[in-house]
């Protein structure tokens, strides 16, 4: 106890003694070592924390009732001797954590990073666009032959199925531009039936003729061509026309020569001129 | 890998800087309001051995609260207000006459004669006995008037009440307090 020296009032006015109670109250001071004692109270309540739980705070809070009772020369460091060890084994875990969160993330080039780059620099989007056709795979694509359908077929690059192929890790910029730069190839044969084959004629004469004609270098050539087949062709037509009357001229050549002949009977001319007369 | 250590020590320097400052967060607070929440939590229970007592448990209250601590507005009024609540459920539990005779005793003055020093601690303990009659919004606005720490809009935010509430109450606790303690000498 440490008593407040106070004055007596001995029948004092009322006044006055609430003002010695209250005064007296006002300038209670603490007793000596307070701040010690609630330290060591501390100190007892983290040491059955980390005793109990096996959370990571309770280390923190053992080392600032440490450093509390340690400022007033208390060396209470054997009581904290395990919470330090689990502080240290904790932060051992985290930062191990840390790490190996960190090399993830560095083996993994993420998408985002990609799709910027190439939306904010059109040099490095044709970069990457360069890195996408240098790939093995387009590399393996243009050296495949295009004229053989099968190895063509296997060449001609399929969408990633989704099981093999995460989407979020590719770079679709990259993916169109390979498609768009891929080399044509032809295209299958299409399954059509008779009908469809029958359209396809009608629509398609295919008069090689027709077709060279828009060739202006050979057009001459052609025409004069075509136009001493269509002149046999007539000729030939007209024989066979003209065919049954040779014959029969062949079997009775007078009756028909005779009217092609000069008249052997002719009315005779006067002998004489009568103007002579 | 550079900026992976770089990291990695930055955030070795951030986890021990928020340990720090929890270290000293605490340590400036039991070094800075420990002397106020004991004349708070004295203020109620006149006893000092008890009032320690309170005070190590908002101490330890504000352990188990630690990461709260930075959410707090006013941590001063915090501490007080939770000073206060204990101090008044530790009350009930005993009997205020164990507490009052002493804290008397230790106010009259040790040269005055034994007959002298008996009327002053009545006269003490009648008015600390008044002081605990009066009604609870007075009473507990004249305890923590007392303490000069505590500013009125203080006050009025421990006891949740508004400031001109609070000179109100202050007003007739004494008004109350003196009339009461005049009818006691006359009588």
């Amino acid at each position: 106890m440490n008593p407040q020296p106070a004055p007596a009032y001995p029948n004092a006015h009322p006044n006055a003694r609430i003002d010695q109670v209250l005064s007296a109250l006002r300038t209670a001071e603490p007793p000596a070592g307070l701040e010690q004692r609630i330290a060591a109270r501390l100190a007892q309540a983290a040491q059955a924390r980390t005793q109990s739980a096996s959370s990571h705070s309770a280390p923190s809070y053992a080392s600032v009732i440490l450093t509390l009772s340690s400022s007033k020369g208390k060396d209470p460091c054997s009581s904290f001797a395990p919470a330090k060890f689990y502080s240290a084994a904790a932060l051992t875990v985290i930062i191990a954590l840390t790490t190996l969160t960190i090399l993830h993330r560095r083996n993994a080039p993420t998408t985002a990073q990609t799709i910027t780059n190439a939306q904010s620099n059109p040099i490095a989007q044709s970069q990457s666009a360069a890195a996408s056709l240098n790939s093995p795979e387009l590399q393996s694509r243009h050296n495949a032959p295009a004229t053989n359908p099968a190895l063509a077929a296997e060449a001609i690059p399929h969408p990633p199925s989704p099981s093999a192929q995460d989407p979020s890790t590719q770079d679709p910029d990259a993916i169109a531009l390979a498609e768009t730069l891929a080399p044509s190839r032809p295209a299958p044969p299409m399954p059509v039936t008779a009908q469809e084959k029958l359209i396809q004629a009608a629509t398609r004469p295919g008069q090689p003729i027709q077709l060279a004609e828009l060739d202006l270098a050979r057009a001459p050539h052609l025409h004069a061509a075509a136009q001493a087949r269509e002149h046999a062709s007539i000729e030939s037509y007209v024989k066979s026309l003209l065919a049954p009357f040779a014959v029969a001229d062949a079997l009775q050549p007078t009756t028909f020569s005779q009217p092609q002949e000069a008249p052997t009977s002719a009315p005779a001319e006067p002998a004489s001129n009568p103007s002579s007369n | 890998m550079a900026s992976s250590s770089h990291w990695e020590r930055g955030w070795d320097v951030a986890f021990v800087s928020a340990e720090t400052t929890s270290e000293t967060d605490l340590t400036a607070l039991v070094q800075t309001y420990s002397a106020l929440l004991f004349r708070v939590a004295h203020s109620i229970l006149r006893n000092r051995a008890e009032s320690e007592d309170v005070v190590q448990d908002v101490f330890l209250r504000v352990l188990e609260h630690e990461k709260k601590l930075p959410d707090i507005r006013d941590l001063r009024v915090w501490l007080v207000r939770i000073t206060w609540n204990l101090a008044i459920d530790r009350r009930r539990r005993i009997r205020p006459d164990q507490l009052d005779e002493p804290f008397a005793e230790s106010l009259v003055a040790r040269t005055a004669a034994a007959d002298q020093a008996l009327s002053d601690t009545r006269q003490i303990t009648a008015t600390l006995r008044e002081i605990e009659r009066l009604p609870k919004p007075e009473r507990h606005v004249l305890l923590l008037s007392a303490i000069d720490e505590l500013s009125i809009t203080e006050i009025s935010t421990i006891l949740h009440r508004s400031e001109s509430a609070v000179r109100a109450l202050l007003f007739r606790a004494r008004t109350r307090l003196r009339e009461r303690l005049e009818k006691g000498t006359s009588a």
